[in-house]
C-alpha cells in the first residue's frame, strides 16, 4: 500500500486542483489568467498519479511522500476563503 | 492565529501551483533526454575546453528553456548523460533568464524597458561564466545519479527501454523528488510572507549598496519564479532600477525553494561556493550600475 501512496497523493492533488478551478476557488490562490497552465498541470498530475498507482516505484522515499501529503492535508484542512470588508481591518502586526 | 495559518497555506500553495507547470515540463524534458538521447550522442556533441563548454551551456538555454523550478531535474539528467560540469552549471544559471518566455516576461514586467531586459540577460551571462569556471575547478561538483537498483540507473519501477510508459515512469520519479524540495522551500517562503508583508518591504526602499543588498535578500526570501519576478521587482517603486536588477538576477540563482532543490544535485559545500560566487558578481555589477545612475 505504501508503495502506491505516492501515486495516490499525486492523483488526489491533481483532482484537488481541478476542483479549485471548477468551483471558482482558483482565484483565491492564483491569478485566473494562469488557469490554463494549472489545468494542464492537473491533467499531467493525474497521468503521473494513475501511472504511479498502477506501477508503484520499487523504493518509494518516505520523506518525499510525507512532504507531498503535508501540503495536501494543509490545503484541505485550511481552505482559502473569500475576503470580506472586515478583513481590511485585520493585520498580523 | 487561524488567519495567519490561512495566509501561510495560501502563499505556500500558490508558490507550488505557480511552479507546478514548469517542474512538470522540466521532469518531462529530463525524462525524454534520459530515454531517447544516448550518452554517446551527448559526449560527441560536447565541445572541448571550459570556455566553449560554458558558451554551449548558455546557448543550450535557448533550446531547452526552463525556469529555475524545472531546471534541477534537467541538470541532473544532463550530468548523468556525461555533460561536463561547467556546461551544465552554465546552463543551470542561464536558463531561467536566457529563454524566450522569461525575456518577454521581463520586457513586459519592466513596462517595455529594453534596457532592463538586456542588462538582465547580460548579468545572467556573466554569472553563468563565473559559476561555469568555478565548477571547472571543483572536483565532482554534481552528485552522480545513483545506480542502486537496476541496470539503467534509477528506482522508478520501470524496466528500461523506450516508450511512453518508461518516459512517464522517469518523469514521475524526477517530478516527485523536485516537488518535495519545492514544497519544503515554499513552506519557508510562505512563512516569510506571513512575517514580512510587502508593505514593510516597500517602506525600506532607496539607492546604493544597502538597497542592492536588501533586494538580493528579498529575492532569496520571496522565492518568486523567474517568469514573474520582474513584475514583483517593478512593484518595489522605492528601489533603484539597479537594485531591481539585483532582485531579478539573484532570485533565479538562489532562493528558499532552490536551497532544497539544489540538494538533489550538489552538496551544501558546492552550493555555498556557487551562491557566494554568483552573489558577489551580481552585487558588484548592480552596485556599479547603481553608482553609474543606470535607468534613472
Amino acid at each position: 500500500m505504501f508503495r502506491r501512496l505516492e501515486g495516490i497523493l499525486l492523483t488526489v492533488y491533481g483532482c484537488f486542483l481541478l476542483f479549485l478551478m471548477l468551483s471558482g476557488r482558483y482565484s483565491l490562490y492564483m491569478n485566473p489568467k494562469y488557469m490554463w497552465l494549472t489545468f494542464v498541470s492537473a491533467l499531467m498530475l493525474l497521468v503521473y498519479g494513475i501511472h504511479g498507482t498502477i506501477y508503484p516505484p520499487e523504493h518509494p522515499k518516505p520523506f518525499y511522500t510525507a512532504v507531498i501529503a503535508l501540503l495536501i492535508i494543509l490545503m484541505l484542512a485550511v481552505p482559502a476563503r473569500e475576503l470580506g470588508a472586515g478583513d481590511m481591518l485585520f493585520s498580523p502586526f | 492565529m487561524y488567519n495567519l495559518l490561512q495566509v501561510f497555506v495560501i502563499k505556500s500553495s500558490a508558490i507550488v501551483m505557480e511552479a507546478l507547470p514548469f517542474i512538470l515540463l522540466g521532469s518531462l524534458v529530463s525524462s525524454l533526454i534520459h530515454v531517447y538521447v544516448s550518452e554517446e550522442t551527448v559526449v560527441k556533441s560536447v565541445p572541448d575546453g571550459v570556455f566553449r563548454q560554458i558558451v554551449s551551456g548558455i546557448f543550450l538555454a535557448l533550446f531547452i528553456p526552463s525556469c529555475e523550478c524545472g531546471i534541477v531535474p534537467i541538470v541532473r539528467r544532463l550530468n548523468a548523460k556525461g555533460v561536463p560540469a561547467p556546461m551544465s552549471a552554465a546552463y543551470m544559471i542561464a536558463s531561467p533568464v536566457i529563454n524566450p518566455v522569461v525575456m518577454i516576461a521581463t520586457y513586459a514586467g519592466f513596462k517595455g524597458s529594453a534596457e532592463m531586459t538586456l542588462m538582465r540577460v547580460f548579468i545572467s551571462i556573466l554569472a553563468a561564466f563565473a559559476v561555469g569556471f568555478l565548477f571547472s575547478r571543483l572536483k565532482d561538483p554534481f552528485y552522480a545519479v545513483k545506480t542502486e537498483t537496476h541496470s539503467h540507473g534509477c528506482s522508478c519501477g520501470c524496466h528500461g527501454g523506450r516508450g511512453f510508459k518508461n518516459v512517464i515512469s522517469h518523469a514521475k520519479d524526477d517530478f516527485v523528488q523536485t516537488l518535495a524540495y519545492l514544497i519544503t522551500g515554499a513552506f519557508f517562503a510562505g512563512a516569510f510572507h506571513v512575517l514580512m508583508p510587502e508593505s514593510v518591504i516597500n517602506s525600506i526602499g532607496g539607492h546604493g549598496a544597502a538597497a542592492v543588498a536588501v533586494m538580493m535578500v528579498f529575492a532569496v526570501l520571496l522565492s518568486v519564479c523567474s517568469e514573474a519576478d520582474s513584475f514583483v521587482a517593478s512593484s518595489f517603486v522605492r528601489f533603484s532600477p539597479a537594485s531591481m536588477l539585483a532582485f531579478v538576477n539573484f532570485g533565479p540563482i538562489f532562493d528558499l525553494k532552490l536551497v532544497f532543490m539544489y540538494r538533489a544535485v550538489m552538496s551544501n559545500r558546492t552550493m555555498t561556493k556557487m551562491v557566494l560566487t554568483a552573489a558577489a558578481l551580481v552585487y558588484a555589477v548592480c552596485l556599479l550600475l547603481d553608482y553609474a545612475g543606470f535607468g534613472v
